[in-house]
């Protein structure tokens, strides 16, 4: 595995006491794959990778526990020098909104230049020469005109590309995107999401992508993890987790995005209440309270996470991790009306 | 027949970039929108459908044309009486909700000043109209207290819509009210929108650039680009059957939520790529 997260619990601590935002999480990536992360704002899918960049690293009110191994290594415990030679080069990470990402007095070049420099000891003109090679792979227009302009003088997309040449200039083996074309329009979202396809067979660069919306999962993701309460709640291939959902959570999810075919005017399915507080989040399962399906065991204990006997999908060779998912739907002391009643929803 | 409750004419909206060269935003543009229809705006950013809805509540200038509100005109520009007589017939949804509501005030007061700048009601009436619209879209009094921070993005736009409704307007223009939300909140919105426009028979404009939530909520569909107008038709069909290759783009663009469907999308997306 080229990525292996365990257990993997941060925790804020404030003057009212703790946020719990990730609590205890496992996944792993392997070369070339693509791993979605789904959920909704607050649950902790930010965090989470922020902590695997290790960009928490030494304030004191944060608390990591946990183990985060990058080819064997675990990068949790390195100090800050160590860290900054593996960000960047071997880890690297793009954000939702490029504006506020990019110095907004330097130039775009420089910008992508400094990179080179920092990690690769390029010279400036060399690293100059790289930058606009680098921007003419994210197919920005003019690349040599671009160099020589500031983040204010591109759009959205645009930026959004310099921020990718930026994040691909060593050559990592693992490209953190968060949310990468949440700011952007669907025609560029769908540009910005064909490039990161293209990269990623190109480089052989694994992907893990943040985001809120089940049809950029469907587009992107070979595996899916999706994230509730700070909590994987579901995990699984793709197909598997789309076609045999798990976890009435994730059904939920499908069901309040608009089909093709949804008629005009009727109301969409939503989810109703409002996630749990992460000061105090319940003992039980944390999705409990706007569960259809809960049972009197959900309050009480969290459920381990259950794996699914789904049909092997064509991915498996990838040697991907079995689908599962925290449900006490699954168990075998489950009412049977319950289970029919949970498979009879779409 | 009754008027339609707007009505644009050949409306052109130039913004002076350099000495001699305009920034043409809009460019002759003519649409109406009959009593208790909803019209939804579509076309990417810059296409220029955030000023076209800025014109007509009098936020930006006309270079050209007419816009009449009930067989009446508006103004060419606006004055603060003009701002302050219109305010009860036409209101705006904004589409960012941290960036719309003033951090210094509370709820209760960002709701009470639509009515002290308009009419001197008592402030019981006010109180009662603060109460009546504060649990009208989703929230509690309990929230009436607090500062917008304190909120989360679905619930200040929550806010957004009792500021715009506490009027009693009758045309709201709606300017992407969900895109800065997550999918799940989208689809309450949504909602909440289509529940308000039925009871009080709201005339909208709603802008997006996302297609599919735009036709769930639309009677019409108007597609955009550079400023004009490209296609305009019923909601599905423009949905079902675009005209216009660019409103076939917008459509094609948006990811299924469905990896089966998905794949089958990409398939046609590299095919129509190429033949381009």
């Amino acid at each position: 595995m080229l990525l292996d997260v365990n257990h993997l619990s941060v925790e804020f601590q404030e003057s009212q006491g703790s946020i719990k935002a990730v609590r205890n999480i496992s996944f792993s990536v392997d070369k070339g794959e693509t791993l979605v992360i789904l959920g909704e704002s607050g649950c902790g899918k930010s965090v989470s990778m922020q902590a695997i960049m290790g960009l928490f690293h030494d304030q004191a009110n944060i608390n990591i526990k946990g183990s985060v191994k990058l080819h064997g290594h675990e990068l949790l415990t390195l100090n800050e020098q160590k860290r900054h030679q593996i960000r960047g080069k071997q880890i690297s990470m793009i954000f939702q909104d490029p504006m506020s990402s990019l110095n907004p007095t330097m130039k775009i070049g420089d910008q992508i230049a400094e990179v080179l420099i920092t990690h690769k000891a390029y010279a400036k003109q060399e690293a100059w020469q790289e930058a606009i090679l680098l921007l003419e792979k994210t197919r920005i227009s003019d690349a040599h005109l671009r160099v020589n302009q500031y983040p204010f003088e591109l759009s959205g997309g645009m930026l959004q590309r310099v921020m990718i040449a930026m994040s691909i200039a060593c050559k990592p083996d693992i490209l953190i995107a968060d949310e990468p074309t949440t700011a952007l329009d669907v025609s560029v979202q769908e540009q910005i999401l064909d490039l990161l396809k293209t990269l990623q067979a190109e480089e052989a660069m694994s992907l893990i992508l943040i985001t809120h919306d089940f049809g950029v999962a469907c587009q992107m993701a070979d595996q899916v993890a999706v994230m509730y309460a700070g909590k994987i709640i579901e995990y699984g291939a793709l197909d598997s987790v789309f076609y045999d959902t798990g976890h009435p959570y994730t059904k939920k999810l499908k069901a309040s995005i608009p089909r093709l075919d949804h008629p005009q005017g009727k109301p969409l399915t939503v989810i109703e209440g409002s996630p749990p507080d992460l000061f105090n989040p319940p003992k039980g399962c944390a999705f409990t309270a706007r569960c259809d399906f809960a049972m009197r065991i959900c309050n009480k204990k969290h459920p381990q996470a259950y794996t699914l006997n789904s049909e092997k999908t064509s991915d498996s060779t990838h040697g991907s991790p079995s689908h599962c998912a925290d449900c006490w739907i699954h168990d075998d002391d489950c009412p049977k009306p319950i289970k029919t009643a949970y498979r009879k929803i779409k | 027949m009754k008027p339609p409750v707007i009505e644009v004419n050949n409306l052109s909206v130039h913004y002076p970039i350099k000495q001699g060269e305009n920034l043409r935003a809009v460019q002759n543009v003519t649409l109406s929108i009959q009593e208790g229809e909803v019209l939804g705006l579509v076309g990417e950013s810059g296409s220029g459908k955030s000023t076209l809805g800025k014109a007509m509540i009098g936020l930006t200038h006309k270079t050209q044309g007419w816009i009449k509100y009930r067989g009446r005109f508006l103004p060419k520009s606006y004055t603060l009486s003009d701002f302050r007589s219109h305010a009860k017939h036409m209101q705006m949804i904004f589409q960012d909700p941290y960036g719309s509501l003033n951090p210094s005030m509370t709820i209760k007061e960002i709701l009470r000043e639509p009515m002290q700048l308009t009419d001197n009601r008592s402030r019981t009436k006010q109180q009662e109209a603060i109460h009546y619209w504060i649990e009208k879209v989703g929230l509690s009094i309990n929230h009436l207290n607090r500062y917008p921070h304190e909120f989360s993005g679905g619930q200040r736009q929550r806010i957004g819509i009792a500021r715009a409704l506490i009027l009693s307007p009758k045309f709201i223009i709606c300017d992407e009210p969900i895109s800065a939300l997550d999918v799940s909140v989208q689809a309450q919105i949504i909602n909440l929108l289509l529940e308000l426009k039925s009871e009080l028979s709201l005339t909208l404009l709603f802008i997006a650039h996302d297609l599919s939530m735009v036709r769930l909520i639309s009677d019409t569909i108007a597609v955009m680009k550079k400023g004009i107008i490209v296609e305009t038709g019923p909601s599905d069909t423009v949905f079902k059957k675009p005209s216009h290759d660019y409103t076939k783009m917008l459509i094609e663009a948006n990811p299924i939520a469905d990896p089966k469907d998905e794949k089958k999308r990409q398939k046609a997306r590299i095919k129509s790529n190429k033949s381009l």
